[in-house]
């Protein structure tokens, strides 16, 4: 195994130095260094391009300039990397580990809530095969799957963010959102809950209902302009979302779990006023990461608890319900900060973002003002970003579960007179994640350099945007250093790809 | 609960059954044919698809070679992208300066000019025809499709067949050769072809991502052979005394179809997404042609003002690659000999008028 | 089961109902805070405080430079320069052709924005990075060798390094400086030294981070005299800690790779203009400057609603400027939409969402013809430039210039390219000066772009003027043209593909020049032309190639000065990549080298270019469009050509 993986990573450095080769040679004859300088009319035009050209390296051939770059890649054997320095002259490794967090910070969010939703609905596509939901979903993942990235954003920003935005200049839901809204909302949840024509008539009519109560409540109370959940909705919706969990995990019909839930969620309500208490000052990301630790562990524990049996089962139970809790009551502080966060000077009444990756002039105030900053300017890359990886998970998922659903092994557990609950989590589900962890682990190697439409349209200075800017300016240092980068880590995922693979699949043996 | 359990299982089995008379008799072939057929997405797409592509070709011609040593033949609507037209300002119902608006007109009631028009898409802001542009730019769509479709789905089966069939040494090489084309961007490959070959057309662009997007399809198909070679058929065929020629071109390959079309589809549809999302950032197509990627890049700021530049060409992209993505669908199910589909109540009639015809006889 | 979840969804929806009554009162509300922000959209990235650095010469850090810092003069909207009293005045002290001095004097009373009072001895850092002899006597290196100077400087090879003769003298006072030259200098007015606090580098030099107490900084300043001084008499210490400020100098400014936060490092925000920098966010790519409450250095913010607060918010891509406008995510936005984009400004402005102001930037596009071997770069092919607008087949070569020029169809694409952008868009008629300035009237009386023409053609009397008003006009000139082309090809123009007439064009790769191809192809055609190739890629390189019969390109100007035209047009101009070759007018571009009085410099200019039309060679064809767009609440912006563009009244802007 360990031999597996060594040769494997030699093998990758010899691939990256054809491949850098390539590149460099392509990207040196592609375009001109000194095209800025040719429109210029400067004074001193000669000594300019003398200077360029004596810092680019210009004089000597790509072919050999290749190898002076890669001079300095080699020093990675003697603890003496060196990527080289960019067109304005700083580090390009300083560049790179400058945009490499700002890359992470738009793609792991999307990522993940893609993979999480994707692979819900793809699963609940694949049981409910040919029901009104799977063809519902294969349409939709089918329809996002063919946007265009950059297509995509401008209606977002129009109808999302400038839309958001002006109706929240006077705060009024106009009528025809108030009666489509709830109509949209009732076919959505009456296609997930599903079963006949009546019962879909049924769910529709009661959720169009109760949502255009709520509408109307909503707009009673200018909501939107000053929204808050408050101690009781936050213990409601923790406690239905806890209950869910338990029921998916445990069954509907086990109580323990539902206790499990419920003591957990009663604990967050305790703690729920000094929390908001807490200034915004004391705190930063590290200390909310760590808190969200302590706060999984605590719920862990008191699950735990309450175990007879099942003990893993109802840690999970009380972990997942302590984090759910702990959300809902980060997301009532970040709401009463809303109405002051909306109508600051720099936001001047217009909180949804269109570019940029945060405002500057939150650093002034406290770590709540600059979590809503972040997560409103997250808000626009995200979604577009999602709808489109997501729908992939939901086609690999559904095909997936599909296919561990026809096994024999299945028949036989069904056969046993498992509930069908147990039978797709316990015995299906997890045969069926094992082709999906491999298409994820590939697809997280691709993160920090697979953005760089989304980063451009939005303005965010990451990866994709310093990468497109070096091949626009030909800054060929800059360009291999990110390529260096993107490349080995897609190396390593494809590595890490098949390693999963046979890990989670013993039929596989690995270096055959 | 168990009451219902047993009705379903009732019900599969009468399901299953049904399905075993329909395909009772047919060939392979017949049987994916007969299951794509019935596959009403995929069915509609294809059509949509063929009907596209006839009218795209006939309306804005055939435009192939260079452009020293053109090959075109006209289509049948009369402007080009290279003709200058007089731009029509109007307005708008807002009362606002419109530039170029569309002129067609499908709602007879509006109280304008019912039809088309001369120019249904409307006109950019210097006074092309709209409609000119949207279909050269959704020609090179399909041209890219039919490109990266043959070139990289003709690499990457050879290759994943030879590294999945032959294994060992040679599938390590190939493997790891797949791996240097995965690490090379497609940005480079678009600033090279873009920047150094100029205004070539797409084709040129179309060749070479057809060259860079086979990776995918070859680590799949590669990942078919290694399975079915260990099949027992194979081995049968082997101890027949079959040439490796003849298991892989008559035993595993027709198993294997399934896969391989189902990957081209997907690899189609991210051909066409990959050429629209280069264009858009400039290293695609280069004007004076055009690409729907292009159209979005230069008009999708029209936004509120004509918004006929920006969403025609959306929905071309959108289509084809929708359209493509269902034909992918409809394969897969009818490839698929493990795929149920949908026993609909009439199904059941129809079976039980057929059961009780037979009984009769 | 599935009832159950039914209930609970019910009862859900009740309590939630009843949960909300009860946090309607919750939130406190907040009244809408008085405007002080402005958030300017930019499309590059900020990335230096220091412009003088080549790699950082972009227009958004000459804005917040301009912003940070000020000088003895400004471009206005005009664009004219303006002097700057409350900084200082320089005039001549001594001028004779081959010696030449000014004296730059520092107004007195003014600070930098930690205290320090400015004088002449901050602007020695202005020699410092613009002399040649200063850099090899102070042991920093020779600008022009491999290894170049430790202060990495742009400022190098000019006409400041060519003709300074020693050292600048301080007065004893300490408020000016007076500089020597070998020749009269002609654009004096212009290349004046900038201040720059010096003490700061000292103190940097020396490990300090922190703003020091007033003596310390004095002290700091007496010795950067003390080193600047003593490096040139070969001190090695002084040579060491110059050395050293030049990597400081080089380096700490710039930051393309990371953050930065005056409360840090407030030794690099210290400036002398109407803000300062107060942060820069690498992660948001925001800038933000504060007003500098020391600032005396020029026009004093003094609005009743004032900006207090600028942020430079970057915007990768150009046509997101337009939707972030709309959204308020920006309140400025400075650029050259689509044609479309345009059109979408134009409705948000009728919707009173926000103002627009069309205008042009000083880029100008001009046709140029190949007469003969460019210099300049490399050039293509060793043989001699041999084809259709060669000088070397005399009055041929001239005709077929002059119809290509004749027939090349400048009010078309004004009318298509620049007019959606701005009514008043109009053809450019000099290359010597733009549309505004004080020469522009008396240039284009005398070059010949706006005069009757005539030319016999076998007998026949033929008139034309390039200024093409009307589409009769311009079929006039393509007939005169095809007149001219027939001359020499009779069968020219007869849907009869000449291969002679072909030309070859390379054009440059930006994206608006696009959509003139195809007007260029037309419109040739009618003179007998089959222009071919519009070549883009590598077009930099290939300006000087034989095998191009036309360049089209812009050029982009940044300051005006009065020899600025030479470098294109000399017969040995570095610029000049089409082979132009005329000795009178070389003579008498030479005399534009030296200080002349304001009307010589336009009479002079303006004959130039009457030669150039007459050996039809070039010709001007519009300014580029520049469009500004503002939220509307915002008053006072009122954008220039010439940078720092829409920055220059900031004095102006108010809410």
């Amino acid at each position: 195994m360990l031999a597996f993986i060594g040769r494997r990573i030699a093998i990758s450095f010899l691939i990256l130095f054809g491949s850098s080769f390539l590149v460099y040679n392509m990207e040196a004859i592609a375009g001109d260094p000194l095209a800025g300088l040719a429109e210029s009319n400067a004074e001193n035009k000669v000594y300019l391009i003398q200077r360029l050209t004596a810092q680019l390296q210009l004089d000597v051939p790509p072919p050999a300039r290749y190898f002076l770059w890669l001079k300095g890649i080699a020093g990675i054997f003697v603890g003496n990397l060196d990527f080289g320095k960019t067109r304005s002259g700083g580090e390009v490794l300083d560049l790179i580990s400058a945009a490499v967090p700002i890359t992470l910070r738009l793609v792991t969010a999307a990522t993940f809530l893609a993979i999480i939703l994707g692979v819900s609905i793809g699963v609940l596509s694949a049981i409910r095969q040919y029901s009104r939901l799977d063809y519902t979903m294969t349409f939709i993942s089918f329809l996002f799957f063919s946007l265009p990235v950059f297509w995509i954003a401008v209606l977002l920003k129009q109808y999302l963010a400038i839309g958001f935005n002006d109706f929240l200049a006077d705060g009024k839901i106009s009528t025809t959102y108030l009666i489509a809204i709830p109509i949209l909302f009732g076919v959505i949840a009456a296609t997930f809950i599903g079963g006949g024509r009546k019962r879909f008539w049924i769910s529709f009519g009661i959720a169009v209902s109760s949502s255009g109560l709520v509408m109307q409540l909503l707009n009673a109370i200018s909501w939107f302009q000053k929204p808050g959940l408050g101690i009781v909705l936050v213990v409601l919706f923790s406690a239905g979302l806890g209950i869910t969990v338990a029921g998916l995990t445990m069954g509907f019909d086990n109580k323990v779990g539902r206790y499990a839930a419920l003591s957990v969620v009663a604990l967050g309500a305790i703690i729920y006023v000094p929390f908001n208490m807490v200034p915004g000052s004391w705190l930063n990301l590290p200390i909310m990461l760590g808190m969200a630790v302590v706060t999984a562990f605590i719920g862990g524990v008191i699950g735990r608890f309450w175990a007879k049996e099942d003990r893993g089962a109802l840690t999970r139970i009380g972990a997942i319900t302590a984090v759910i809790t702990a959300l809902f009551t980060i997301l009532d502080k970040l709401m009463q900060i809303w109405n002051p966060y909306v109508n600051s000077d720099a936001i001047g009444g217009r909180p949804l973002p269109t570019i940029s990756a945060g405002n500057d002039l939150m650093t002034s105030h406290n770590y709540w003002w600059q979590l809503l900053d972040v997560l409103l300017h997250l808000l626009l890359p995200t979604l577009g970003i999602m709808l489109i990886s997501f729908a992939g998970y939901v086609r690999y998922a559904r095909s997936s579960l599909l296919e561990v659903m026809n096994m024999d092994y299945i028949r036989t557990a069904r056969a046993k007179g498992l509930t069908e609950r147990t039978v797709v989590v316990r015995h299906a589900l997890r045969n069926a994640m094992i082709p999906l962890t491999t298409l994820i682990a590939f697809d997280l190697s691709g993160l920090i350099g697979g953005a760089f439409i989304t980063e451009s349209i939005y303005g965010w200075k990451g990866m994709g945007t310093v990468f497109l800017s070096a091949v626009g300016n030909q800054d060929l240092n800059l360009l291999m250093g990110v390529f260096f980068l993107t490349s080995f880590l897609a190396l390593m995922g494809n590595l890490l790809a098949d390693i999963t693979y046979s890990a989670l699949d013993p039929r596989i043996r690995m270096g055959k | 609960m168990a009451k219902k359990d047993k009705s379903l299982e009732a019900g599969a089995a009468e399901a299953n059954s049904i399905e075993m008379r329909e395909t009772a008799g047919l060939s392979q072939g017949q049987l994916v044919r007969k299951r794509f057929f019935r596959h009403r997405g995929a069915m509609i797409s294809m059509i949509y698809l063929v009907f596209i592509v006839l009218f795209l070709f006939t309306a804005g011609g055939i435009h192939l070679g260079t452009k020293n040593a053109p090959f075109t033949i006209p289509g049948w609507w009369h402007w080009t992208i290279n003709d200058l037209t007089e731009v029509a300002y109007g307005t708008g119902d807002k009362g606002q300066l419109t530039v170029g608006a569309p002129t067609m007109n499908l709602n007879p009631f509006a109280g304008k000019a019912f039809g088309i028009g001369d120019h249904p898409f409307g006109q950019d802001t210097i006074g092309h025809d709209y409609f000119a542009l949207v279909i050269r730019g959704a020609q090179q769509s399909i041209m890219v499709l039919l490109v990266v479709g043959f070139i990289g789905g003709l690499i990457g089966t050879v290759l994943g067949a030879i590294s999945g069939f032959f294994g060992k040494f040679i599938d390590a090489v190939l493997m790891r050769f797949t791996d240097l084309i995965i690490t090379i961007p497609t940005v480079i490959i678009g600033s090279v072809i873009g920047m150094r070959l100029g205004n070539l057309g797409v084709f040129p662009l179309a060749l070479f991502l057809g060259f860079f997007a086979w990776t995918g399809l070859a680590r799949l198909v590669r990942g078919d052979f290694l399975t079915l070679r260990e099949r027992e058929f194979v081995d049968a065929a082997r101890v027949a005394g079959a040439s490796n020629n003849r298991i892989i071109f008559k035993h595993i390959l027709p198993n294997a179809m399934g896969v391989i079309i189902v990957s081209i589809t997907l690899l189609l549809s991210g051909a066409i997404l990959l050429e629209t999302a280069l264009s858009y950032v400039g290293f695609g197509v280069q004007s004076p042609d055009v690409s729907l990627g292009t159209l979005i890049s230069t008009y999708q700021d029209s936004f509120q003002a004509s918004p006929w530049l920006f969403w025609w060409p959306g929905f071309f992209i959108i289509s084809i690659a929708l359209s493509v993505n269902f034909i992918g669908d409809g394969l897969r199910d009818a490839f698929d000999p493990r795929q149920k589909r949908k026993i609909t109540r009439k199904d059941i009639a129809a079976a039980h008028k057929v059961e009780k015809a037979a009984k009769a006889d | 089961m599935k009832s159950t979840l039914f209930r609970r969804g019910l009862s859900l929806a009740a309590a939630s109902a009843l949960a909300f009554t009860g946090i309607a009162g919750l939130s406190s509300s907040a009244s809408a805070a008085t405007k002080t922000t402005l958030i300017i959209g930019d499309g590059l990235g900020w990335s230096s405080l220091n412009t003088a650095n080549p790699n950082e010469n972009s227009t958004i850090n000459a804005d917040v430079a301009y912003l940070t810092g000020q000088g003895f003069w400004y471009y206005d909207n005009k664009p004219s320069l303006i002097p700057n009293p409350d900084f200082g005045s320089y005039a001549i002290v001594k001028n004779k052709p081959k010696d030449f001095e000014v004296k730059y004097t520092v107004k007195k009373g003014q600070t930098w924005s930690d205290g320090t009072p400015i004088d002449a001895v901050d602007m020695l850092l202005s020699h410092v990075i613009s002399s040649s002899k200063y850099s090899i006597a102070a042991g920093l290196g020779d600008p022009s060798s491999d290894a170049g100077s430790k202060f990495f400087s742009g400022g190098y090879g000019g006409g400041y390094d060519l003709h300074v003769v020693g050292n600048p003298v301080l007065s004893a006072d300490h408020m000016s400086l007076t500089i020597k030259f070998d020749q009269s200098m002609p654009n004096w007015k212009v290349e004046t030294p900038g201040a720059s606090p010096v003490h700061t580098l000292e103190l940097m030099k020396d490990g300090k981070t922190t703003l020091q107490s007033a003596s310390v900084n004095l002290a700091a300043k007496a010795k950067f005299l003390a080193d600047y001084t003593n490096a040139i008499k070969g001190n090695a210490t002084a040579q060491a800690r110059m050395s050293a400020i030049g990597d400081i100098w080089s380096n700490d400014y710039n930051f393309d790779e990371s953050s930065y936060d005056r409360t840090a490092k407030p030794l690099i925000a210290v400036g002398n203009g109407p803000y300062s920098l107060q942060s820069f966010n690498y992660g948001t790519q925001t800038v933000t400057l504060v007003l500098n409450p020391k600032f005396n250095s020029g026009h004093k913010v003094t609005a009743a609603k004032p900006v207090r607060t600028i942020v430079f918010k970057y915007v990768a891509d150009g046509t997101a400027s337009v939707q972030a406008l709309q959204n308020g995510d920006i309140n400025l936005y400075q650029g050259a939409p689509g044609a479309a984009g345009y059109s979408t400004l134009q409705t948000l402005k009728a919707a009173k969402t926000i103002g627009l102001l069309g205008g042009v930037s000083a880029t100008y596009e001009h046709v140029d013809l190949r007469t003969g071997d460019g210099s300049g770069a490399d050039v293509g092919s060793t043989a001699s430039y041999n084809g259709l607008f060669a000088e070397s087949h005399g009055q041929k070569g001239k005709d077929l210039r002059l119809a290509f020029l004749l027939a090349y169809p400048r009010k078309e694409i004004v009318d298509t390219q620049l007019k959606p952008f701005n009514p008043k868009g109009a053809i450019l008629n000099s290359n010597f000066s733009l549309p505004g300035s004080s020469r522009y009237a008396t240039i284009t009386k005398l070059n010949g772009l706006i005069s009757n023409h005539s030319v016999t053609i076998g007998g026949t009397k033929y008139t034309y003027n390039f200024n093409v008003t009307s589409e009769f006009q311009q079929v006039q000139n393509e007939n005169v043209a095809l007149k001219l082309v027939k001359k020499w090809y009779p069968n020219a123009g007869q849907n009869i593909d000449t291969a002679a007439l072909h030309v070859n064009y390379l054009r440059s790769s930006r994206q608006m020049r696009v959509e003139n191809n195809a007007l260029v192809v037309a419109h040739e055609a009618k003179a007998g032309f089959t222009v071919s190739n519009f070549t883009t890629a590598g077009w930099s390189g290939k300006l000087s190639y034989n095998e191009y019969d036309a360049n089209e390109f812009a050029w982009v100007p940044n300051s005006i000065t009065a020899n600025g035209s030479n470098s294109n047009y000399l017969s040995d101009g570095p610029n000049n990549h089409s082979g132009w070759y005329d000795e009178a007018l070389d003579t008498l571009l030479h005399k534009l080298d030296s200080n002349q009085k304001e009307a010589d410099i336009a009479k002079i200019s303006g004959t130039a270019e009457g030669m150039i039309t007459a050996h039809a060679w070039t010709l001007p064809i519009f300014q580029w469009v520049q469009v500004t767009g503002f939220s509307t609440g915002l008053y006072g912006v009122k954008p220039g050509p010439i940078s720092p563009t829409y920055a220059w009244n900031y004095w102006e802007w108010h809410f």
